[in-house]
Order: structure tokens, then sequence, then C-alpha cells
């Protein structure tokens, strides 16, 4: 505390230099806080945009058998069926199974027409999806299924281009020239990764048994299945291409017969590359941190030579080295704290108004609206790197300034 | 009998520059008792500044022993050293040497933060140093806002406020005018009849007649 208030004093005595290395800190931390901020805003924005949806969806597509095996002879397709969904949704560590048929067709609302992505559907698609639809709407229910009901829930991308506003429930919908009823429309979303070929927002849903009246399928185009645990994925994924190979008589060890695509692996990719770009960030920051840190050493080397004289008075006078060192790296931490607290309010109060700024563009239907995240980590990195830019800033200079020769400082002009 | 607070023996002191070795001292014995009043006198060059970063703990002897107040101090490491100074020894300078960013208070008050004395308890006892060194009115002015001689006064409470047994000044008459030096070598005749150990480094025979004992440099030994 003694040393401390001494050091504040001398300080205030040489304003001009505290100043220009208190401003240099105070911009590393503000550069190392913002960038650290964007980084971590943008990967908590992509988990919260994954949360939403969920990230435990397995997708199965037909595959082709790669060695002969009984009736099978290699290379040849195997169609996946509504019977291989039904037998699948018995297995374990499944929550929810659907299948689906994609198709594109032309939809006509009163006077507008677009060409738009369908799926016909079962009614637990919505468990797989988590598609919300809005107020007094709904999406497929069982009934309709069983009714084989000519109802559809339509993509917020499609109500867009077809100029919903109101809410459109009980109107018709033409889809291919066959009237649909509307029961509700999709909730915009964010979604960075999807289980589909295109983001659910462009989709537009039918019941899977309406389409089966229309079409007669003899394959689906995929199943779709949400699993309970991530850890046991593997056995999940042996056990389905198990009973696949058993319903069409293939070899139950053969991968080649069904296509997994797991979304949570492309959600471990992209958090990945969030984490990668964070650090990249805090070493651009921390760069410039350290850059302010080399603005302190040499400050304070110049500040030790000059300071020479003193130093030796006060090592007449009783200073110890081990004293003097600890003063000029206190001095250098005192700096670092003043100015590394400037900086941290700074950004603070910046990121608290760019989080206020109402930010409009398509790329946000992909990414949500990132905030800047000024977490416990961030600020606990900022705090690690400007205590160790304080220190070292700090340590050469003292460990030169009690190297000097008191008797030798006192004759120092 | 006295007790002898300095006691030198044999000492020498090289410095080595380059290639070229520097002999400042060679053969010095000295002993200077408890309550002394010394005047260390010789050219420049004699050897006599270094004589005083001896005595004052501000450097070794390269040959020799010094003992400070029974202790031989010619084998202390750096950091004993400058407990030693703050110890046993009061400097007072011919530049003064005061902080210029430091008010007269905290000039004084300085030696007592090296021994990790308490703010109130160091202000209150260089306080009591610089009123009885007539310098109650001065104590927040800084030290470019005094005098030549107000300054050493400044200085010599500065090396009084611990209460050290020694006082070295090296030539502490140098920069004043005649009138301020000779308040000043009153003020150490003061201390001297106080029963402090006074130590004056000078040049000036006219400041060494103040002393008890004359102690004669030249050439880096003593004049016998």
């Amino acid at each position: 505390m003694i040393m401390l208030r001494e050091i504040i004093k001398e300080l205030f005595y040489e304003q001009t230099r505290a100043i220009l290395i208190i401003l240099a800190v105070a911009w590393g931390t503000f550069a190392i806080v913002i960038t650290l901020a964007v980084g971590d805003g943008l990967r908590l924005n992509f988990v919260q945009t994954m949360s939403d949806i969920g990230s435990r969806i397995l997708v199965l597509t037909s595959g082709t058998s790669t060695k002969n095996y009984q009736g099978i002879l290699a290379n040849q397709s195997i169609k996946l069926t509504k019977r291989d969904a039904k037998a699948i949704a018995d297995l374990p560590n499944l929550s929810s199974v659907t299948w689906r048929y994609n198709f594109q067709t032309k939809l006509r609302y009163q006077d507008k027409k677009t060409y738009a992505d369908l799926r016909a559907v079962t009614p637990e698609y919505v468990l797989v999806h988590k598609v919300k639809t809005g107020p007094k709407q709904r999406f497929i229910s069982y009934l309709d299924q069983k009714k084989m009901s000519s109802v559809i829930v339509l993509g917020s991308d499609t109500a867009d281009r077809l100029f919903i506003k109101d809410n459109p429930v009980g109107n018709i919908v033409y889809v291919d020239n066959h009237p649909f009823t509307i029961i509700g429309v999709m909730q915009k979303r964010p979604q960075m990764i999807y289980a589909d070929s295109v983001p659910d927002r462009w989709l537009n849903w039918i019941p899977s048994s309406t389409y089966e009246l229309l079409n007669n399928p003899d394959k689906v185009d995929a199943i779709e299945v949400r699993y309970k645990d991530v850890g046991l994925i593997e056995q999940t994924k042996n056990s389905i291409q198990k009973l696949i190979a058993i319903n069409h008589g293939a070899d139950p060890s053969d991968p080649g017969i069904v296509d997994f695509q797991d979304v949570a692996q492309k959600q471990k990719k992209i958090n990945n590359f969030f984490i990668n770009m964070e650090i990249f960030l805090g070493i651009v920051g921390g760069l410039t941190l350290f850059l302010a840190g080399v603005g302190i050493a040499n400050v304070m080397y110049a500040s030790v030579k000059r300071a020479t004289r003193q130093i030796g008075i006060q090592m007449a006078l009783g200073a110890t080295a081990r004293y003097v060192v600890f003063r000029y790296i206190m001095e250098s931490l005192v700096m670092t704290v003043i100015g590394g607290v400037i900086g941290m309010v700074v950004a603070v109060v910046f990121v608290y108004f760019i989080n206020r700024i109402p930010l409009q563009g398509q790329i946000l239907e992909w990414t949500g609206k990132p905030e800047l995240s000024l977490s416990f980590l961030v600020l606990s990195i900022v705090v690690l790197v400007l205590g160790v830019t304080g220190l070292l800033a700090g340590l050469f200079p003292a460990l030169k300034a009690a190297k000097i020769d008191p008797a030798e400082a006192l004759t120092y002009e | 009998m006295s007790e002898k607070i300095i006691q030198i023996h044999d000492v020498g002191k090289t410095y080595h520059t380059g290639k070229i070795d520097f002999e400042a001292l060679r053969n010095i014995n000295l002993e200077i008792e408890k309550g002394d009043y010394v005047a260390i006198l010789g050219p420049s060059g004699s050897g006599k500044s270094t004589l005083m970063h001896i005595i004052g703990c501000l450097a070794t002897p390269t040959v020799g022993s010094y003992f400070l107040a029974g202790k031989e101090v010619s084998k202390f490491t750096s950091n004993d050293l400058a407990k030693a100074r703050n110890l046993y020894i009061g400097f007072v300078f011919q530049k003064f040497n005061l902080m210029p960013q430091m008010t007269v208070l905290d000039n004084v008050s300085l030696p007592l933060l090296y021994r990790g004395i308490k703010t109130e308890e160091r202000r209150s006892k260089a306080k009591e140093v610089l009123e009885q060194l007539g310098l109650a009115s001065h104590l927040m002015h800084r030290s470019n806002e005094l005098s030549g001689g107000q300054q050493q006064r400044v200085a010599v409470a500065r090396a009084l406020v611990t209460n050290p047994e020694v006082i070295l000044a090296d030539e502490p008459t140098g920069n004043l005018d005649s009138k301020s030096g000779e308040g000043v070598i009153n003020l150490f005749n003061q201390l001297h009849e106080g029963g402090k150990t006074v130590i004056l480094v000078t040049h000036d025979t006219a400041v060494a007649k103040n002393a008890n004992r004359i102690i004669q440099i030249q050439d880096g030994t003593i004049r016998v």
C-alpha cells in the first residue's frame, strides 16, 4: 500500500508518459475484448441456433450393396421403404422416426405462383425437426395422416414468396393443381446446418399418406430419426444397418447398404470452426495487447534510464534491489490495470450499444442475430493476458533498474 | 574507552575498466570512534569519494576488511548493504539529491519507507526533524521551490530521520554560497555536539577545519 501510493504520485508527476502508456493498454484491451467477444458471440449464437433445432438427428438414405450376398448382387441399390422406417422405430435409443418423400412442384395461392420443395412426411416429423408453426396453427396430425387429408404446412420462405401475411389457416393452396388447405406456416428461425438438403424454411409439408394415395411410391426418399444418447450412436447405426439388411436380404456387415448423415457431426465441425476462429481472433487481439506491452516496456526502459540517478539515491537511502524490482513491476502493473479497466469499460459500453443496433439482411436467416459476448471466459482470458503483459513489460526494465550501481548512479547526470 | 564505529583494515579498491586496472585506494587503515567529528580531506581524484563509498556501504573493498558498528560489511550482499545504509548511515550529498517530484515531507520520510514504517509514523517523524531544522513552513513544498541552503537542510533532515550512527556528508557546501555553506556547517557542528558521528568528505580545508580530526588522502592512500 505504501508503495502503491508512491507509484500513483509518481504517475501524476509524469502524467504524459503515464497517459500514453495507459491509452496504449486501454486500446490493446479494447481490441482483445472486442475480437474475443465477436468470436464467442458467433459461436454461442450457433450453439443457441442448434439448440432450437436439435442436433441428434440421423438421416438415412438409400445405399448400394458393395458385395454379393445371397440374392443381392454387388452395386445393387437398396431402396428404403416405409416398412424399414416402421421397423427402425422399435429400436432402442430412438425417440422419433419419420420417413419422407421429396418432390418439387408448382404452388399457387390466389393469383401468386411459385416453385417449391415439398416433403411428404408423417406427424413424427415435427418431433424430429422441432418445426414450430404460428399461433392457432398446427403441423400435420395423426388424424390428417389417417384420413389422408389434403392439408399443407408452408415454409416461411414460401409464405413470403406467396405474399402471405395474415394468418392463412383455412385458405387453399394448389399443389400441382390439387387443392390443399393451409393448416400452418412455419415460424422463421435461423438455421446454419440442416438435416435435409435445404434449410427448413424453404420446405413445405403434406401428409405422407396423402402423397402415397396420389403417387403410390415404392420407396421413401429418406428416413429421419432423432436419437437419445449420442454415446450410443455407433451401436444405433449398426442396429439400423442390420435391420435394413435383414429387410432387404443384404449382407448385415455391408456398410454400403444405407447412407447415414449425422447432424451432430456437422455441428461438431462447425463448432470446431468457431472455436478455431475464436482462437485466431484472440491471437490477433492478444498481439495488439502484446504491442502495447512492448510499448510499456520501451517507455519503462527509457524511464529507468532517465531515473538512474534517482534510483541511485533511493538505493543510497536503503532501497534494496528487490524493492526496486518490485517497485517497477508494480508501476507497470498499475498502469496496465488502469489501462485494462478503461479498455474493458469502453468495450462493455461498446458491446452494449452494438448489440442494440437492429441488424438486417439475408445472412441473418442463416446465422440468426449474433450478439457480442462478454463471457466469463473472455474476461478471464483478457485479465490473464493483461497480467502477463504488465508483468513482463515491467520485469525487464525492473531488472535493469536493480542492476544499477548506487555509487555510479549518484554521479549520473 | 570509546566504541569504534568504523574500522577499516588494509582496504584497497581497484576498478577494472576494459583491460586497464585502476587502483583508487590502497592500504587504507582507519578507525573512527562513535561521536567523532572527522574530515576526509583530499584533492579531486585523490580517492576520497571511493573511500566515502566504502564507508557509506555504497561499494565494497576489493581487498581488506571493513567493520561498521562491529559488523563486517565488506562481505555483505547488495541487499544487506542496502539495509546497512538505511540503518547506520545518513547521507548528505553535494547536489542535495532530493526527489524533485516529492514534497519536502515525502523526501525526508523516504528512508523510513524502505524500513517498512507506516505512512503516519513516517510523516510524523519527518515532520519532527524538519521542525527541528527550522523547515516547518516548507513541508509541502517541492525541492525546486527551495533555495540551495534550504535544500541542503532538507537533505540533512533526510539523513537524520532514521537516527543513524553516522552522518556522511560528501562536499556538503560545494553547491552553496558561503553564507548557506556556513549555515550547513554549523548544523553539522551542532549534530556533533549532540553526540552524532559526523564524517565530512571535502577538498576544502576551511570546511575540514571544523572537524576534530582531519584525515588527508592523496593518490589513494592516507597521508600520515
